[in-house]
């Protein structure tokens, strides 16, 4: 994390370098000794980051996980059927209250328009993009990516 | 990812079936010439007349003259200026962007620069969102090659002029594409939108006269400064000039990519992306922001002129096909819902309207509520709302219930 705040210092880069952490960590989201760590390397309060860390939907809070899988649930994707991915998903996962699997390696989000339309309905897990699914596709996909 | 250009369009202005994504390729197929013409004895002048003349429109969706936001800003007295392209494509069934940007990301390149260099200014941002993991490394790429070469950096080409370019990733937020939300995001701070005026054009980045356009108009650029203002406006319009890319998903037998004339009929755009699967209801045009059009608008040409007229706007260009199975109440609700999660919060009509307008809707549909009390609503909120955000309701609405108020 030191490495990653030393390559941004304008206050400006605080997205960028929240970005940069996210993506190196192996569970994703940041402790509160993180975020006063990186308040401080800008010269900002806590109540900035996290402002900042809260309004942004990529950027999770606090919830320790190893990958999130993102649904896109807008017009495209939800007329072929996203919805049902999103419920075949929380429940072969066993999703509890906050969408995070039994055994605590997904979280499940319903997002907004991934500009994927023209592979509609697609999900991303972490980096990687899937179209054209139904529910046996997209647990082929999430074993193969477990 | 298909991408077709419509038969009567006999070449594509933006659309390349070859990948342009390394600086070779993209030099040998003539890239970088007009910059060099102009850095080399080119007049800044003649940039602004010739984008100016070409009648060019902003792609992104609110269709605002490029020439005149050029012209603003290189008129505009400060030290510092900025260049944006705004990438942070987030408009419910729109993929054009990127495809420019994973395929032909030095023509943006060339067009921002051109751009810096016309109006002043010294530094640029592409501004890409998050999701787009893809365009994000292809574009770095081209612009490490670009500055390698000098195509970027100081003293460009061996001129005078020095320009910087970088990308800043945003971070899943749909309001980032609101340009005032967007050099808040670029500032590194929560993306709520600016009171306008004052304009980006006067006072943008870190209060800096910016110049800020979608990927796909500065993808015109190049072409218009290379073949003339003349050569660009035998495409589209009169009003509306220019080719257009429409992303078509939805109930179509092949979702893809086409580029037409601006002016185009929806029904050629079906016809291009393989027909409807099953019988067609209606499309909807331009995203969330956008509007409806059925069976009795096949024929009538889309431009930003055309569907002005019928109190309907062409937004994003994107082309969301339902069949008469599709509950087109399914869809507004599904829209409304995404509202709810995109509003900012800044401002009191959008943040509480939209869940308020979602139950009126809702009760509407169970018939509890008349179709103008949801329809005072959203014109309320249009009246009133900060930015486009809170204001997009009225057209979905208006073009549900059919009426123009």
């Amino acid at each position: 994390m030191d490495e990653i705040l030393k390559r941004y210092n304008d206050r400006s880069y605080l997205i960028e370098a929240i970005h940069d952490i996210l993506d190196k960590k192996d569970e994703k989201g940041l402790g509160d000794e993180e975020i006063r760590k990186i308040a401080k390397h800008f010269k900002t309060s806590v109540a900035e980051v996290l402002g900042v860390l809260t309004f942004y939907s990529m950027f999770p809070v606090k919830l320790k996980v190893k990958h999130t899988i993102r649904v896109c649930v807008s017009p495209a994707c939800y007329i072929k059927g996203s919805r049902e991915l999103v419920e075949f998903l929380k429940s072969y996962l066993g999703c509890d209250e906050n969408n995070v699997s039994r055994d605590g390696l997904f979280l499940v989000e319903e997002v907004e328009c991934l500009g994927l339309c023209d592979i509609a309905p697609a999900v991303m897990i972490d980096n990687k993009i899937f179209g054209n699914l139904d529910k046996e596709k997209l647990k082929t996909v999430i074993e193969e990516n477990r | 990812m298909k991408i077709i250009v419509e038969s009567s369009l006999s070449s594509p202005v933006i659309l390349s079936f070859s990948k342009e994504d390394t600086l070779t390729a993209y030099v040998s197929n003539g890239g970088f010439e007009t910059l060099e013409r102009f850095l080399k004895g080119g007049k800044r002048i003649e940039i602004l007349n010739e984008i100016l003349k070409s009648g060019l429109r902003g792609r992104g969706g609110a269709a605002f003259k490029t020439g005149i936001k050029w012209n603003a800003v290189a008129n505009a007295k400060s030290d510092k200026k900025f260049v944006v392209c705004n990438a942070d494509e987030g408009e419910p069934g729109t993929f054009k962007d990127r495809w420019i940007l994973e395929n032909r990301p030095f023509l943006i390149i060339e067009a921002m620069t051109l751009c810096a260099y016309a109006t002043g200014a010294s530094r640029g941002y592409i501004y890409i969102r998050g999701e787009y993991k893809n365009a994000i490394e292809v574009m770095k790429n081209a612009i490490s090659q670009a500055y390698n070469e000098s195509f970027l950096g100081q003293k460009i080409m061996d001129s005078d002029f020095s320009f910087d370019l970088e990308i800043r990733r945003g971070a899943g937020s749909y309001v980032c594409g609101e340009e005032t939300a967007l050099l808040e995001s670029i500032e590194g701070k929560r993306a709520q939108p600016r009171f306008k005026p004052p304009f980006p054009v006067e006072k943008g980045l870190w209060g800096c006269p910016t110049v800020v356009n979608n990927v796909e108009t500065f993808a015109n650029v190049i072409s218009i400064l290379k073949n003339g203002a003349d050569w660009f406006r035998q495409f589209g319009t009169q009003d509306s000039p220019g080719t257009k890319l429409f992303p078509v998903s939805g109930r179509v037998k092949e979702p893809c990519l086409i580029e037409a004339n601006l002016g185009v009929t929806l029904g050629r755009l079906v016809e291009e992306a393989g027909g409807v699967d099953d019988d067609f209801q209606c499309a909807l045009v331009g995203g969330a922001a956008g509007n409806f059009l059925y069976k009795d608008e096949l024929n009538y040409p889309l431009s930003y002129e055309t569907l002005k007229e019928k109190g309907k706007v062409l937004g994003s260009g994107a082309i969301l096909v339902l069949n008469k199975n599709d509950r087109r109440e399914e869809v507004v609700k599904n829209i409304l819902e995404f509202f709810i999660n995109e509003s900012c919060g800044k401002c009191t009509p959008c943040r509480e309207g939209y869940p308020v307008l979602l139950e009126k809707f809702k009760g509407y549909l169970n018939g509890s509520i008349s179709k103008d009390e949801v329809l005072r609503l959203s014109n309320l909120m249009f009246k009133t709302s900060l930015c486009a955000l809170g204001q997009s309701s009225k057209f979905l609405l208006e073009s549900y219930f059919g009426v123009v108020l």
